[in-house]
This record gives structure tokens, sequence and C-alpha cells, in this order.
């Protein structure tokens, strides 16, 4: 693993460096081979699943800014030379490196690739220039109240905001897909069907093909421009292949760490904590157990079901889950229980002082007197394509309710519908992944949410004005003290049991290294051999 | 009745029958004492006793819940008879009513019901359960209806066959000329004669049906949680194979055991039915269609 040493010393050398040019020599020749992986869905970064920095994201493009493998976030400078946010917050100007050069021949990057990339994914211009009707960005909210590059120089622009938009240095520049700069030339060469079969970054690796449910390979780009700077010599992989199937076909258990014990892969993203555990015997392997803080595990509670709708139940409720062990039927014992949103990792946001509710049978069962629910029968759900845990869960929150007297009925494959209908969906086992920033960490939950993640259907003004004012604030002291109102909201309105903090396991060949950000993502360029 | 009690005593003297004979009735035992004999409840969850051995206190281990394996497959059995027996009767009950309607009474009714008997036997039977499970849900009674609806096709086609080739029978033009309506040639002189070869694929379904619905389970669209469904049982040990294989070998076996007897019990009823079919392999239905073409 890159130790905070190596990652300081790399982020220094990066500060201290101009681009490299062309015709860097690398090591030897090798193909790194990635396990299954679910298929992105698409290689935009606008309209992927994923929507943070996963291959091929991290691979194939570069932001202005990005985070390094390690277990800090501190933004570095990739495609920006320098980068000056206004002292009035509203703008944001940059330069870029220059010479830093497109895939497939696309030409220099320019400020105006930058503008394009904004507005595209702001939908000011058309996701394509032959964008068919229901192509549009899923991530503009990244964004917040942009308003438009002014290009002001060939590599020089000025990013500018409505009002101050704290979450662009955290989030948007060097986390999110969708701060990701694309080629404008490329865009309007390949349109959306050439696009879409092999986008144009300016990343260290290009796509040579791309095979939905099947197969992403991706090779060294020869020309690369070094927007990782003296980094990229070290990346010793000529080509990365990532395996990729389908939510319903994709393995599980034993059946995906099998590549890797097999030697046909060489690193396997995702696999059960039980196996990670039983391949740390295993000496032709290495396992990994990485914390991902920023991505949260809790259960929903629909406050506008009929069943539900009174207090008492829902705090009855909180008092028969059994937080801990649902933690275990994860199989985390290295997982953190989570008592509000926010992680103390994240470093701004962070309620310390956040109430842990302990179990309390007697108690919930009072209460469910009290509100005169007797007989009560709820339906738990839960997404398709979740957690490989999260029957196991459900069955625990089941015998946990059913000590209350409640019945619950688990229901594995609910129709897709089914949790964003709030006449419909009652309790929901929920797994968020999140981003380093508290502004989007908070941005499901707000009233115009609803249908989308919003499954417990609590609607705050207050809450909203909040948000509103954690995306204006800059001042680290003033955001923590915003976000912890936010979170006594959440704590108050009973929609929320928190459970942990996300964890998770990886493993690679025992002579390959694997590097992680902060969050437990891959980032496969960084990987080694040994 | 004598007759009865002699089909029973001829059974039971081949070896194979006596031993079907012995874990069915072992099998009928468990699943009706399964409340008294189980150790444990089989939804009790204990997160401390997660993936243990088998031991003094849990005779088959403890599965990822730390539920006791043994308690969960005793229930199982409950659960998996309670299925099967309602499927295969219901299906037996439809497909042999609407085979001797169509068969006996034929033109359009029989056209019909034969080209919906033949839609039904287009699909697999697993894949025709996945897709009716996803569109009305998961319930005990539902996979116990989509069970019956995907075998009661063979007992339709069987039925019929049968009602053709015996209602040129002269015993059959005999009771027609004296005058007897459909209604009474139908229940009362083609049922009876029908019953012994269908009673037969009876037999042989029920592991049929047990199989089929663990197969959903396994996949995902069997009976909902908590309930300890073999198939269930069988992917959630799936999983966690590498770490303890403990909670596979309970449903496992139960399957082997109660799918082998059901089977070596059918054919020895078989064979007693109707010797010319001795020693001919499973799907006896699929035969018996083909001859009555």
């Amino acid at each position: 693993m890159i130790t905070r040493r190596n990652l300081l010393l790399s982020a220094a050398a990066l500060a201290a460096l101009r681009p490299l040019g062309a015709g860097v020599a690398w090591a030897e020749g090798t193909t790194l081979r990635f396990g299954p992986q679910l298929d992105p869905g698409t290689l935009d970064t606008l309209t992927n699943v994923y929507d943070y920095p996963f291959p091929p994201f991290s691979t194939v493009y570069e932001g202005l800014t990005s985070y390094m493998p390690g277990s800090e976030w501190k933004p570095v400078n990739r495609l920006a030379e320098t980068l000056e946010l206004a002292a009035d917050g509203t703008t944001i100007s940059f330069k870029l490196k220059e010479g830093i050069q497109f895939h497939r021949g696309f030409g220099e990057l320019t400020a105006e690739d930058v503008k394009y990339s904004f507005d595209r994914a702001t939908g000011k211009v058309k996701l394509y220039p032959d964008a068919a009707e229901g192509d549009v960005s899923y991530y503009g909210g990244d964004f917040g109240s942009y308003k438009e590059v002014q290009v002001t120089g060939k590599y020089t622009g000025v990013i500018v905001f409505e009002k101050p938009f704290a979450p662009m240095l955290r989030l948007t520049l060097p986390y999110a897909t969708s701060g990701l700069i694309v080629s404008k030339k490329a865009m309007e060469a390949l349109g959306k069907e050439g696009w879409l079969k092999a986008p144009v970054g300016t990343g260290p690796y290009e796509v040579v093909s791309y095979t939905p449910n099947k197969e992403l390979v991706m090779k060294r780009f020869a020309a690369y421009g070094g927007a990782a700077g003296q980094d990229a010599k070290s990346y010793p992989w000529d080509e990365i292949k990532v395996s990729l199937v389908n939510s319903s076909s994709a393995p599980t258990g034993a059946a995906l760490t099998a590549g890797v014990e097999s030697g046909d892969f060489d690193f396997t993203y995702n696999i059960s904590p039980l196996d990670a555990l039983r391949l740390q015997n295993n000496e032709t392997v290495k396992a990994y157990v990485l914390q991902q803080p920023m991505s949260y595990n809790f259960l929903q509670l629909n406050v506008l079901h009929p069943k539900l709708a009174n207090p008492k139940v829902r705090e009855a409720i909180r008092y028969l889950v059994d937080v801990p062990a649902l933690i275990q039927a994860q199989d985390l014992d290295v997982a953190t229980r989570l008592n509000a949103l926010i992680a103390p990792q994240m470093g701004v946001g962070y309620w310390p002082k956040a109430p842990v509710y302990e179990r309390d049978v007697e108690k919930a069962k009072a209460l469910l007197a009290e509100a005169g629910a007797s007989a009560l029968e709820l339906d738990l759900s839960t997404p398709a394509g979740g957690q490989a845990t999260a029957a196991t869960v459900m069955q625990v929150i089941q015998a946990n309710l059913a000590e209350g007297g409640i019945k619950v009925n688990v229901l594995l494959t609910p129709p897709d519908t089914y949790i964003k209908d709030k006449a419909v969906g009652q309790l929901s086992w929920s797994n968020y992944g999140g981003a380093p920033d508290p502004f989007y960490q908070f941005e499901w939950f707000t009233c115009d949410q609803f249908g989308q993640w919003n499954w417990a259907f609590a609607c705050n003004a207050d809450y909203d004005k909040l948000h509103e004012e954690l995306a204006a604030e800059r001042d680290e002291a003033k955001r923590t003290e915003i976000a912890i109102q936010m979170q006594k909201l959440m704590d108050a309105s009973l929609g929320y049991i928190w459970v942990n903090h996300q964890v998770a396991c990886a493993v690679t060949a025992a002579n390959v290294e694997a590097a992680f950000d902060p969050n437990g993502n891959p980032y496969l360029q960084y990987f080694k051999k040994v | 009745m004598s007759e009865l009690r002699q089909t029973v005593i001829r059974m039971l003297a081949r070896p194979a029958g006596s031993i079907g004979f012995a874990i069915v009735a072992l099998t009928l035992l468990v699943a009706v004492t399964a409340p008294l004999i189980a150790p444990y409840d089989p939804a009790a969850i204990a997160m401390a006793k997660r993936f243990a051995a088998p031991s003094f206190d849990h005779w088959l281990g403890t599965d990822h819940l730390g539920r006791d394996n043994l308690s969960r497959v005793i229930h199982g059995t409950r659960l998996a008879l309670t299925i099967a027996f309602p499927a295969v009767l219901s299906a037996f009950a439809a497909g042999l009513l609407l085979g001797l309607v169509a068969g006996y009474v034929g033109g359009l009714i029989d056209r019909v019901l034969t080209v919906i008997a033949d839609t039904f036997l287009s699909f697999p039977s697993v894949i025709l359960g996945l897709a009716l499970l996803t569109l009305v849900g998961q319930s005990v009674l539902n996979t116990t209806l989509v069970i019956a609806l995907s075998l009661f096709p063979y007992y339709l086609r069987l039925a019929r066959g049968l009602a053709l080739s015996t209602r040129h029978q002269p015993y059959i033009k005999a009771e027609r000329s004296l005058g007897a309506g459909r209604g009474r040639i139908m229940f009362l002189h083609l049922l009876p004669n029908m019953l012994p070869p269908l009673l037969v694929v009876v037999a042989m379904d029920i592991p049929s049906a047990i199989v089929i619905e663990a197969g959903l389970a396994f996949l995902g669209l069997g009976v909902p949680p908590p309930a300890p469904d073999w198939g269930v049982l069988l992917n959630e040990g799936f999983v966690n194979v590498a770490i303890s294989a403990w909670p596979l070998v309970g449903p496992l076996m139960a399957i082997i055991f109660v799918t082998t007897g059901f089977t070596l019990l059918g054919e020895t009823f078989r064979d007693i039915a109707d010797p010319r079919l001795a020693g001919l392999g499973r799907r006896t239905g699929r035969f018996l269609m083909r001859r009555a073409r």
C-alpha cells in the first residue's frame, strides 16, 4: 500500500514538475487483469452509475484536480497548474498545464475543453451533438449554482457561480466523474455512438474496446502529457483489462475470488469480508480490508406511510433494531458504527455528540402500546443489485422487530418502483455511496429527492434551507455547525436508523500491490508489481 | 380397501419399495412433528455462534446467522412437503379434469385446451416459475400455484391421451348405446380406468416438485425469509462454502434422501400398477403420452 510518506513525496514531486511530454520510456510491458466488476452502464462521465473515480473514470479521464491514493482527503493539481478561489467565493480562476494531449490525436487540452465539459455537465450544451431526447446529464447538481466558464486565454479561464459553491473544490473537481474533462473536438467529431464506444480523455490509459457487460480494455496512452507528472513514469501496466458483468449475473462469495486465486485475474474488488478474512492465510494472494468512511448503510423508514406515520412507531423501531448485530451480519467486525450521517474522516461536518441508540425491547414495546399499534405488519426491501449481504441483514431486522411484536415481510425482489413510491415503500435497507463533501452526503434527503433517493420521505424546509447554506459557506467551522444542525433534524425526523460505514474488501495476486483512495476506491494506475 | 392393502403389501415385498416407503414415512413423520423434534427455533438468530461446527448442542452446526442447521432442515422438510403435495395434487386434479374433458368431448374444447397445455409445456419449469413469481411476488401460496401450473399440462396431456384411447373401447360404446350421458361416462367409467397410471405419475412428481421449489428458492425466488427453505439453505450455504461447509450438508442430504425415497416408492408403485411399464425410466407420463397418440 502507498504510505502517507510516499503520498506526500509524490504530491511534492507533482507540484515541482512541469509536464513530461510524450515519449517517456516505460518499464516492462504487462497487463493488469481486473476481475468481474459491475458494468458502469456507460463510459460517459455524466451518465454512468458510479459517479466516483472508479476505473475507467480514474484511468481514462482527468480533472483539474484529484485525490491521491492514501488516507487523506487532500486534492492535488492534475490538469490545472494553478487553481484559485476568489475571496467572495463566486469564481475559481484556473490555469491549465500546457502541452497535455487528448487520446487518439484529438489535440491539445485548452480552456475551451474545460468550458465545454462543465457546460455539458450542467446541461447548458447538449450531452452529444446528436443527443436524443433522453440524453441528459445525471450530475448537474454537482455544480451548484454554476453559471459559466469565462475563457480568458488558451490555457486560462474563470469558473463563475451565481453564488458561492464550496463543494466544487472538495467534491466536483477532484472526485465526481462530472468534473472530469472531455475533448470538445472529439465529441463533435465522434457523435454519441462513437463517443460511447471509446470516449476521449487525457488520462494515462485510453480505451481500446468496451463491450458492455463483458470487457473493457485500456492501453497505455503513448502520448500521455503527464498531468500526473513524475508519477506516471512508474505506472507499470501497458494494458488494463476489466472484466464486466451486469448486476444479475455478478458472481458472489468464493466465485468472485476464484479468478484471483487461480491466477486468471490480478485483482478483484468488492469481495466479501469473510473471503478477505479467509484469504489472509493464503500466501499466493493479498487481501485488503478498506474502510469506506464516506459510504454508509442505514435503514430508511417512510414517514409518510400510514403504518409508520406515528413517530412513536418509528421510535419503537429504532429501539428494536440491534445495530451491532446488523454490522456483524455483514461480516464486518472491522466496520465502524454510524451514529449520524457524516463520518469523522470527512474532516468537516462531523457530529461527535450524535446520540447512540442502544437496543431496548421493553421501551419499544411500551412505545408501540402508546401508539396503539398492535399486530403491525411491515414490508422491508432493498433495491435490486444491492450488497451481497442485504438478505442476511434484512433477516436480522426481521428477527429484531419480531421481538417487539412487529411482523416484517422481507421482499427480496421488489419491483424497481417499489421503494421510490411514497405510498408504497415502508422500510428500506439502504447502501449509499458517498463523497468527500457534506453537501453531497446531505443532498439525497432534501424534499426534491422524493421518488429519487429520499426513501424516508422526510421533507423539512429548514433542512433544505440549511443545505443551501452549506453549499455557499466556505468556512469549515461554520460548515460543521450547519451540518450538525442538519443531522439533528434527520435524527428528529425518525426516518433514518444509521448502521455503519461501508467496508470494501479486495484481493490481488501476491506480486501486485494495490492502491486506493481514502474511500477505498482502487486507483489502477498506481498499482505496483512487486 | 383390500385392494389397497394388497398393493401396499406387494410394494413392501420389494426392497426398493420398502426402502422408499420407509424414507417417505420418516419424511412425513419429520414434517408433521417438526416443531416437536427440532431442537431450536429455526429463525432464532445468535450472532455469537455463527458458523459453528457440529457439536452436541448443534448436531449439524450453525449457519451465517448462528441459526441451528438441523432445526432449519427439519422445518424445511415441512415446508417442502407443504408446497410439493398441494402443488402436485392440484396439478393432478386440474390436469385430470381438463384432460378428460378434452379427450372425451374433443372438438374446439380439445383444441383450445391442448394449445394452452402446449404453451405451458414449451417453457422449462424453472424458467416458467421464475417469470411467474417475478410477476406475482413471493409467497408459499404463489410458489405452490406456480409449480402446479408448470406440472398440470403433463397431467392434461396424459389424461387426454388416456381418455382418447378409452372412449372407443366396446364397453364405453355399449354404455353410450344404453343412453348414458357424457358426465356419467366420463366420471363413472373413464375416470376409474385412468387413475392408476396417473397416480404413478403423481408419486413420481412429488420429488420433481420439491426440486423445482428448491431450485426457485436457490435462485432467490422461492418462499420469502425467514422460511428455512432447502433451496434458500443451499444458496446461503453456497455463498459461504469457503468459510463453513456445514450449512450445506443438511439441505443437500435432505433433498437427496427425500427425492430418492419418493422416486423409489413411485417406481415400485408403477411396476405394480402397470407391469407393462416395469423397468422404464422416469417421466412415465411422456411415454404414456406418446403411447396414447
